[in-house]
């Protein structure tokens, strides 16, 4: 009878120390800020459903989606959907440009760009390498491009901001002064801006669909197409949607999303537009979500990679 | 690049012997050809560097490309400013040497044509002139190709394809023109007399014809206005300007205006139908939502074609055979 005791309490220890050296090999390891950088490949065993859920001790991302949605701009159903992902550690929200250059003005295939950045959820930016330097850009930290002026008064964008907490923040119809006195309250709470976005608009400001003004941009934000648009729904939660466009004159215009995304997640604090049309995808590990109509070359990705230490 | 210029050079020293070994059937002089290599490779390259530079002014004024920087720029040079370079240095040797423009344009048809064939292939050294990736061509599951190949492997392999920075395979678009440009070479060279200017002109024709459809498939650094590539819109506008100038070319007798009006209907015909298949290969039209990328670039290769033999007629008559 004491052997047997004795043995369980071996037992029990042996899993204790297991389970301690376990989530030691476990540890997750903040990915350095430079954009060659690109997080540790997914674990095979971390597809809950493959192509659908995958989780790991970094992240948790899961894939939802509307078939046959019936938006009122579209010319029939379309789906929507959207990747809900929560990550351990700011660095894990991260840019990459095709090529690795905002110099090299040219795209590239997203088949080719997801597996070389070992992502978890990919997405399309904003396309701003090929605005023929128009925006404030800055990606994994570098400022790019500080140009917002050029634009004019009535076509002003929204630039998204993403800060080393992983909190995203829109400055609305900014202009560049707009944007340098935001980085300096960012730096003035102890925070620095790593990614910047200039596309837009937003679509929800704390938890309110915002109204979206149809030529207030060159976006053609009044039409039914495909859609991406970045969302924080919580600290270190996000969610990505995409809107499918099978055919032209299907998908959803962005007041469409900005009230679904809303409806969706009331929580929602900034839900942000990006590049659309052709440009739209989402990539959960190796497969893409979405569909889009065109076969075009993205200048750039936004995504999720794992931070877990790959022992 | 540095490889790249070396070519280059080579392929222009080779230009010239060319237009040495050519100069009975073009009857160009051994100093007319000397005088014209020495002015025309500079102002090629200072034309090619200029017009890159003025039909990407948006970005350049931004960028920190220097206009000087000859070598270690990458490939910033435009083939039809060379093509203005060397228009210029055709004048300049005419007024030199007193030789006629149209001889030595002439003569300088076939080096043209071999400078070109140079250029594409060296295109291989610098990573350039790449189109779609092979696997994405042939996906089963994708939507670009009629054909279904999962593992094309065969073709994943120079001088087909090339490797990029992501370690994808690519087709080699410059193999086709590099090819397209030797049969250029071919015809110019087995082509008999022909009144001055007619060689030049048929360069010309062959080339924008061709480059229509090959700038469509190139996927890498090019010229894009808005949505149209320069160089395809360029192409387009050359062929229209040279059916016209074939034409005039024409002794007044001859030129039939009813002729000149259907040509002209059916380049815009013609021009108009890539235009289309542009936006499909782009997925925007609905009703070519079900063409293939390859079906799509068979139609687009048969206009280009299609616009070639338009303006072929109308060229035979501006320049007739010469007895001999």
């Amino acid at each position: 009878m004491r052997s047997e005791k004795r043995f369980l309490l071996v037992l029990a220890v042996a899993v204790m120390a297991l389970c301690m050296l376990g989530s030691a090999m476990a540890e997750i390891k903040p990915i350095p800020l430079d954009m060659l950088e690109h997080g540790t490949a997914p674990k095979a065993e971390g597809w809950i459903v493959p192509n659908k859920e995958y989780e790991d001790e970094s992240i948790h991302a899961v894939l939802d989606q509307r078939k046959n949605y019936d938006s009122k701009s579209s010319d029939g159903g379309t789906t929507i959907s959207w990747v809900v992902i929560e990550i351990k550690d700011p660095s894990q929200i991260r840019t990459a440009l095709s090529f690795d250059s905002f110099d090299i003005k040219k795209g590239a295939q997203p088949e080719e760009i997801v597996p070389y950045l070992n992502a978890v959820v990919a997405f399309n930016d904003d396309y701003v390498k090929m605005s023929n330097f128009k925006g404030y850009v800055m990606r994994q930290g570098e400022l790019l491009l500080d140009n917002l002026d050029d634009w004019d008064e009535g076509l002003k964008q929204d630039v998204l901001i993403i800060d080393d907490q992983g909190d995203l923040s829109v400055v609305q119809k900014a202009s560049s002064a707009d944007v340098q006195a935001f980085l300096a309250s960012l730096e003035t709470d102890g925070k620095k801006a790593v990614n910047i976005f200039t596309f837009g608009p937003a679509l929800v400001i704390d938890g309110v669909a915002q109204k979206i003004e149809r030529n207030s941009s060159t976006h053609s934000l009044n039409l039914a197409t495909a859609r991406t648009a970045l969302c924080q729904l919580g600290p270190l939660k996000y969610a990505v949607f995409t809107v499918d466009s099978a055919k032209t004159g299907y998908g959803m215009n962005g007041q469409e999303l900005a009230d679904f995304i809303v409806k969706k997640f009331p929580e929602c604090k900034v839900a942000y537009n990006l590049d659309g049309g052709g440009t739209s995808e989402l990539w959960l590990g190796q497969k893409k979500v979405n569909k889009a109509i065109g076969m075009r070359e993205i200048p750039g990705m936004i995504y999720f990679a794992s931070a877990a230490s790959g022992d | 690049m540095d490889s790249f210029a070396l070519v280059m050079t080579g392929a222009a020293v080779l230009a010239l012997v060319l237009m040495l070994l050519q100069k009975k059937k073009t009857g160009i002089r051994t100093g007319t050809a000397f005088i014209f290599g020495a002015i025309a490779f500079p102002l090629c390259v200072l034309a090619g560097r200029a017009a890159f530079f003025l039909c990407s002014f948006d970005w350049i004024k931004n960028s920190e490309l220097s206009f000087w920087d000859f070598i270690s720029s990458g490939y910033s040079y435009m083939l039809y400013g060379a093509v203005l370079g060397g228009f210029a240095a055709v004048f300049l040797t005419a007024k030199i040497t007193g030789q006629s423009f149209g001889k030595i344009a002439d003569a300088a048809a076939a080096p043209a044509a071999l400078l070109i064939i140079a250029g594409r292939f060296a295109e291989y050294l610098i990573g350039a002139g790449y189109g779609t990736g092979v696997k994405t061509w042939f996906d089963p599951e994708g939507e670009w190709s009629m054909i279904a190949w999962e593992e094309p492997d065969a073709i994943c392999r120079f001088p087909f394809a090339v490797k990029n920075y992501y370690g994808a395979w690519r087709f080699s678009i410059n193999l086709w023109e590099g090819l397209a440009a030797v049969v250029f070479l071919i015809v110019l060279l087995r082509m008999r007399k022909r009144k001055t200017g007619g060689a030049c002109t048929l360069l010309l024709l062959m080339y924008a014809s061709c480059q229509i459809i090959f700038e469509s498939m190139r996927k890498d650094e090019v010229i894009i206005w808005s949505f149209v590539k320069a160089n395809q819109l360029i192409s387009a506008i050359l062929v229209l300007g040279i059916l016209i100038f074939c034409w005039l070319k024409q002794p007044k007798e001859e030129r039939n205006v009813k002729e000149l009006c259907i040509r002209t209907v059916l380049l815009l015909l013609f021009a108009g139908i890539i235009m289309l298949l542009e936006f499909a290969l782009d997925q925007k039209i609905n009703f070519l939502l079900w063409m293939r990328v390859d079906l799509n670039y068979l139609v687009m290769a048969a206009c280009c074609i299609g616009m070639l033999l338009t303006v072929l007629p109308q060229w035979r008559k501006a320049w007739p055979k010469e007895e001999v």
